[in-house]
């Protein structure tokens, strides 16, 4: 199956082809401020190193969001013009969702973090198995309080915050968390591969493209 | 001094006193503007932008709720005129303009409820008279603090 990914959640915005799994071409930019005027050149780029031409593809998968305002807009909009180009099925793939598989660890909790601005996180937590089983619903609220909802499931449990909330936030979340939790910066934003899987299952199923909107999670 | 109350008796020295603010103001201030319909915001915002630099045309984004006017740093001129309830922010990106790396410049704020940064310029517009206008401006934090003081030396030398 190819898969076309879009990633704007975060100012590091990507696009990729992922073919069966494996990833046969991307592009990395890095969005301006209020901005995202790359991804349309992208994504011609990319399915020209791909060799993939534009109706060839099965799906295109995009981050839906929670994240960056302008980045989501901007790539929802670019994957609603190509299904309304060629039909290509639309899957909206929850941000932190994608973020969390992107972590790939074996067992465990996962915390994907992102950061949501006035001192705020975006944040959910998986239990990784073959697929992530959400154990927390998409949230936007301060640090702290993270913290305190994560110390309630994390008893005992190794818990891993992933995303680029963890640069700013991991040390006082794991604070409060206590000794079972850990924070990864190798992984700050979800990668295509990520994308492309929760893509593959679901294309079949897509509905419209038309009506979708990014999520936009409400503060507290 | 964390807050003043200053006169204007005109259009153009209102605009002035807008001028003089935004040569104080930088990277992540937040100005939030109060006064009823013809008090006069957007002439200060015309200041705000020509004291950081912006020589375009300004106006009140009232339909698109936002303009940007790229300054030195960005200008994000907003207008909560029609917004249909503080939760409606999230819908237009605040978090990035609110919380970001240019000036934010916000008419009727109060329609923000409390979604407003903490740290801000309140600038409460009064009509005085028919060109006369009464301004009450206050810090709410460091940062805003600071950029009243710059206002305050910049008009007295104005």
């Amino acid at each position: 199956m190819r898969v076309l990914t879009i990633e704007t959640s975060t100012a590091i915005e990507e696009v990729a082809v992922v073919e069966d799994g494996s990833v046969v071409g991307r592009r990395r930019s890095r969005a301006g401020r209020g901005r995202s005027d790359e991804i349309a050149a992208s994504v011609a780029a990319v399915l020209e190193s791909s060799d993939v031409p534009l109706a060839r593809l099965d799906a295109v998968a995009v981050s839906i969001g929670p994240g960056r305002f302008t980045g989501l807009r901007v790539g929802l909009a670019t994957a609603k013009g190509l299904a309304s180009a060629t039909g290509v099925p639309v899957v909206p793939v929850p941000t932190l969702e994608a973020l969390a598989m992107t972590a790939r660890v074996a067992e465990g909790l996962v915390c994907p973090v992102l950061d949501a601005r006035r001192g705020e996180v975006y944040a959910a937590l998986f239990r990784l198995a073959a697929s992530a089983v959400r154990l927390m619903p998409d949230v936007a609220v301060a640090p702290g309080e993270l913290a305190a909802r994560l110390r309630g499931f994390a008893e005992g449990i190794p818990v891993l915050l992933v995303g680029t909330g963890v640069e700013p936030y991991g040390a006082e979340i794991l604070s409060v968390v206590g000794d079972s939790a850990m924070a990864a910066n190798e992984v700050s934003v979800p990668e295509p591969e990520a994308l492309a899987a929760f893509a593959e299952s679901r294309a079949p199923d897509a509905g419209p493209a038309d009506g979708l909107e990014p999520v936009y999670l409400r503060g507290i | 001094m964390d807050r003043v109350s200053l006169h204007t008796s005109s259009e153009e020295e209102s605009r002035s006193l807008g001028r003089a603010l935004g040569a104080g103001l930088g990277p992540g201030s937040v100005v939030a503007l109060r006064g009823e319909l013809g008090s006069g915001k957007t002439v200060i915002v015309q200041g705000i932008a020509r004291g950081l630099g912006f020589s375009g045309y300004v106006s009140s984004p009232s339909f698109v709720i936002m303009n940007e006017y790229a300054a030195g740093i960005p200008i994000y001129h907003v207008d909560l005129y029609r917004l249909e309830g503080p939760a409606s922010l999230e819908g237009i990106g605040h978090r990035e303009i609110f919380w970001g790396d240019g000036v934010a410049v916000i008419e009727w704020a109060e329609r923000a409820g409390d979604m407003l940064p903490t740290d801000r310029l309140d600038v409460a517009i009064e009509i005085a008279g028919p060109e006369r206008r009464t301004l009450e401006v206050a810090a709410l934090g460091q940062q805003s603090a600071a950029a009243l003081r710059a206002f305050l030396t910049e008009w007295e030398r104005s």
